[in-house]
């Protein structure tokens, strides 16, 4: 590592060690007064923690996609927080911005997701990862219906898919390794 | 037009008029600047939650700080500047 790397490594982890103090501050004193404002700015602060986390990590790995895979998980978590102290009270009037904020992520993971199908998954895994991809679709989509509509179907069915989707998948992986193993022997 | 405040502004202001001295729940409500009827509400809340409580004396009652409740003004205090930053509190 060069200076510079150190000196932003150094900085990355003051910034989480400072933020993971404040949350254990607020998380204190929600503890106490169970305020749904300081349960938002504690999450907040927990998100970005994680966001500096992942950011020294990206900083530190040498692997250039897993470098990459933390640099969008530094940001995408950071969002997560800004958003929550965007709308730490109920009754924000910019509370019907959040469906849209929140689809944003849905909506690329089902872009990514479909991609990934198409250029380089074969077997039952495309499968898989199709009706996956078509759930975070579906989330996407449903968040901006329930809000609208005020009904949570939409958003029910397409968590239900999700959960089957990632079942099926994780099963079928761990299935994969263990008839791997057994041929082996 | 003044913004309706939050609740944990409230507690703060709360918590911040027993710091200084044990008051009666109308004068609370007076120096916390909020109906009666609210207040007692509140104080309801943290009486359960160990953070304040009421003292008889004869006919009267006054509200005091318990040592959790000092505790917890301090800590509120520590992080009021963050809270004023991003508007939590004025």
């Amino acid at each position: 590592m060069d200076l510079y790397s150190t000196v932003l490594a150094l900085l990355e982890v003051v910034g989480a060690v400072a933020f993971a103090y404040l949350s254990t501050l607020f998380l204190r004193i929600y503890v106490r007064l169970k305020s749904d404002e300081l349960l938002a700015y504690t999450t907040s602060f927990i998100l970005l923690a994680l966001s500096q986390v992942c950011s020294l990590l990206s900083t530190i790995v040498s692997e250039g996609r897993l470098a990459a895979t933390l640099y969008i998980a530094t940001s995408s978590l950071a969002m997560a927080g800004f958003m929550v102290m965007l709308f730490p009270r109920r009754s924000s009037k910019f509370y019907m911005l959040v469906p849209l904020l929140v689809t944003t992520p849905d909506m690329l993971a089902g872009l990514v997701s479909t991609i990934l199908v198409i250029r380089s998954v074969r077997g039952r895994t495309r499968s898989f990862l199709t009706i996956l991809s078509l759930s975070y679709y579906v989330r996407g989509l449903s968040i901006v219906l329930s809000s609208a509509q005020g009904s949570l179907l939409g958003l029910l069915v397409s968590e239900t898919l999700r959960a089957f989707a990632a079942i099926l998948m994780s099963l079928h992986h761990m299935t994969q390794v263990l008839t791997h193993e057994q041929e082996e022997k | 037009m003044s913004r309706k405040r939050s609740k944990l502004e409230v507690v703060f202001d709360v918590l911040d008029v027993l710091n200084k001295e044990a008051v009666n729940p109308t004068r609370l409500a007076t120096l916390a600047n909020m109906p009666y009827d609210r207040l007692r509400k509140l104080l309801d809340e943290l009486i359960e939650r160990g953070l304040v409580m009421l003292e008889d004396h004869g006919r009267s009652q006054t509200v005091v700080l318990t040592l959790q409740g000092h505790q917890l003004h301090e800590e509120l205090k520590r992080i009021k500047k963050i809270l004023k930053d991003y508007g939590m509190l004025d």
